[in-house]
């Protein structure tokens, strides 16, 4: 009886019971994608249906949150305050990492040139909040060193990051600082792999460097673009670690991101059903520019 | 053509050159903030209110900030605590993942395509839209203020199973079928035939998950919520709250809280640079 149970567990064949092995060595990371995923995204759609007590159990709803937070301003402005920031940030990172990246290329190796690329590289390693430290004081309007290479100019001092309208500017200053690195290694990793034979065909053919780029460079680094594209955008929607350690969402909220209302909301107002009902509304604008990007600009190439 | 070939390349080789020093330049540029933030740790209170500001601080020796910052604050105990939450969760991980990038990569079974499909698109997904749903999870099961607590959402890594299905799929089939006739289990296949060739994949896993794990903020910061339980980050926040104002210090704070990936980076830089590419690289 055991046997046939074994048996029957395991399966008869050598094939059958490797077939086995295989779900069970899945099973870990099934069980963890089920607790970190599929159970939150559940919990976290019947808690934006709910109101939510810290005693009580929790209570139906309908939409009544949906209608609290999508007719509060607060929502919205911290809403354009992040796609404002994410607008400003990615196009410059992703552009000056591919200017960068480009120039090393071009180098090439050399003596140095290992150091040099880890320059760029090493603001990548700091965690965000020591760059918001890094960085508040770089602008610390009285001792920091940004005004004092202004005033090297005889330019006007800049308020930075206490002033409503530079506050995310300044901060974006951060991010491009923080985020260049990672993106050059990854635009480097494709131009590397494009083979000098079609710059060398090109040539033959009387292409000058802006063709070969248009028309060689950006659609075989199409694959890392795109991922570049991705992850940044996604970073920067999620933005946290800047304004809560640089501002704290000031001057007068002008750099409270959404993340920082989604934390708030639920840890600081104790609202956790509303936060839910943000969290879910950052969820699906990730998914959809996710999609989006997916889908304009993930073009199969063959060369 | 008025120029003859080798001035052509004469100028080639001195555009490149103008081009490195350049990026020299600009390099260094990126490194100032940096220096700037480790300048201003060893300078004194007087020191960083001076103007017009002083680029070097008077002493190098001078290691006040550092000695405050520890008494005012158990620093060494939010650097066990991070140290701690990295180790759970790189041991859990890397075990998860090394499972189940090989019943990818080698191992036949039903619905194969799906199951990974479903850990793709969950990789896709940013931890920061789950944290409230995680938060209250563990608040049922009393995992708040707890180093478990800290390490659940790090547990398992997508990114890991993605990373070592694709290295572990470049090793020929051959290796594993004749350790399969010899009569060895998946077990013993695994840790003796793959795990020697998946060295490079481990190395780079393990800095990047230590680097994440390190710099992570919001998770720690809402889960540790008593001082004994705040990691690195987290109190390097509470401490610049405390003293505000006070450069000298929390530029000493700032400091000591990246030197363990700066010495990662600068020891470990071939396997960090060659992880973050592997995590670009997906197809």
């Amino acid at each position: 009886m055991l046997k046939f149970l074994w048996i029957s567990f395991w399966g008869k064949s050598v094939k059958q019971r490797r077939s086995r092995m295989g779900y069970l060595f899945l099973l870990p990371s099934l069980f963890f994608v089920t607790l970190h995923f599929i159970i939150p995204t559940i919990y976290n759609i019947v808690l934006s249906f709910s109101e939510w007590h810290i005693i009580r159990p929790l209570e139906f709803v309908g939409f009544e949150k949906y209608i609290d937070v999508l007719t509060s301003d607060e929502f919205w402005e911290a809403l354009s305050r992040t796609l404002y920031f994410t607008l400003l940030s990615v196009p410059i990172t992703i552009t000056s990492a591919l200017i960068v990246a480009l120039a090393l290329y071009r180098i090439g190796p050399r003596k140095g040139s290992a150091l040099v690329r880890a320059m760029y590289f090493a603001p990548v390693v700091a965690s965000l909040t020591a760059v918001a430290y890094i960085w508040t004081w770089m602008f610390n309007p009285a001792y920091g060193l940004l005004n004092e290479i202004l005033k090297f100019f005889y330019l006007a001092p800049i308020q930075w990051l206490n002033d409503i309208n530079q506050v995310i500017p300044s901060l974006s200053i951060m991010y491009i600082w923080s985020r260049l690195g990672f993106d050059m290694l990854i635009l480097m990793s494709g131009l590397t792999a494009i083979s000098p034979d079609y710059y060398e065909a090109a040539r033959i053919d009387g292409a000058n460097r802006w063709h070969s780029f248009w028309n060689i460079t950006l659609p075989l680094l199409n694959q890392q673009l795109v991922l570049v594209c991705v992850v940044e955008i996604m970073m920067a929607l999620k933005v946290f670690e800047l304004p809560y350690a640089a501002t704290n969402g000031g001057p007068v909220n002008a750099s409270r991101t959404l993340v920082m209302h989604i934390y708030e909301t639920a840890f600081q107002w104790n609202r956790m059903d509303e936060a839910a009902v943000a969290s879910l509304a950052l969820f699906v604008i990730i998914l959809i520019v996710t999609a989006l990007q997916h889908f304009f600009l993930s073009r199969k190439i063959h060369y | 053509m008025i120029i003859s070939f080798p001035d052509k390349k004469k100028r080639r080789i001195y555009k490149e050159n103008f081009l490195y020093i350049i990026m020299m330049i600009f390099g260094f540029l990126m490194l100032v903030p940096l220096i700037w933030v480790v300048l201003t740790a060893f300078k004194t209170e007087p020191e960083i209110a001076k103007l017009p500001i002083t680029w070097l601080p008077e002493s190098f020796l001078n290691f006040d900030n550092f000695v405050q910052m520890f008494a005012e604050q158990p620093f060494g105990r939010y650097f066990f605590n991070s140290i701690t939450v990295a180790v759970i969760s790189l041991i859990s991980s890397t075990a998860i993942a090394v499972l189940a990038g090989y019943a990818f990569a080698k191992i036949e079974f039903k619905f194969k395509e799906f199951f990974f499909l479903l850990i793709l698109s969950v990789f896709m997904i940013p931890a920061e839209v789950m944290v409230l749903p995680k938060y209250l999870m563990m608040a049922q099961i009393g995992w708040v203020n707890s180093y478990l607590g800290l390490a659940f959402p790090d547990l398992f890594t997508a990114f890991g199973v993605y990373l070592f299905r694709q290295f572990m799929s470049g090793i020929p089939d051959t290796y594993i079928d004749a350790a399969r006739i010899d009569g060895a289990s998946e077990i013993k296949i695994l840790w003796h035939v793959i795990l020697p060739l998946i060295k490079p994949a481990l190395a780079a896993f393990i800095i990047i998950k230590f680097m994440f794990s390190w710099n992570q903020f919001l998770w720690p910061l809402v889960i540790g919520q008593k001082q004994d339980m705040f990691t690195v980050t987290v109190g390097l926040v509470a401490f610049s709250g405390q003293w505000y104002n006070q450069w000298n210090l929390i530029a000493a704070a700032t400091v000591l809280s990246i030197i363990p990936m700066l010495l990662i980076f600068v020891l470990l830089q071939k396997h960090l640079v060659q992880g973050l590419v592997m995590s670009g690289t997906k197809g």
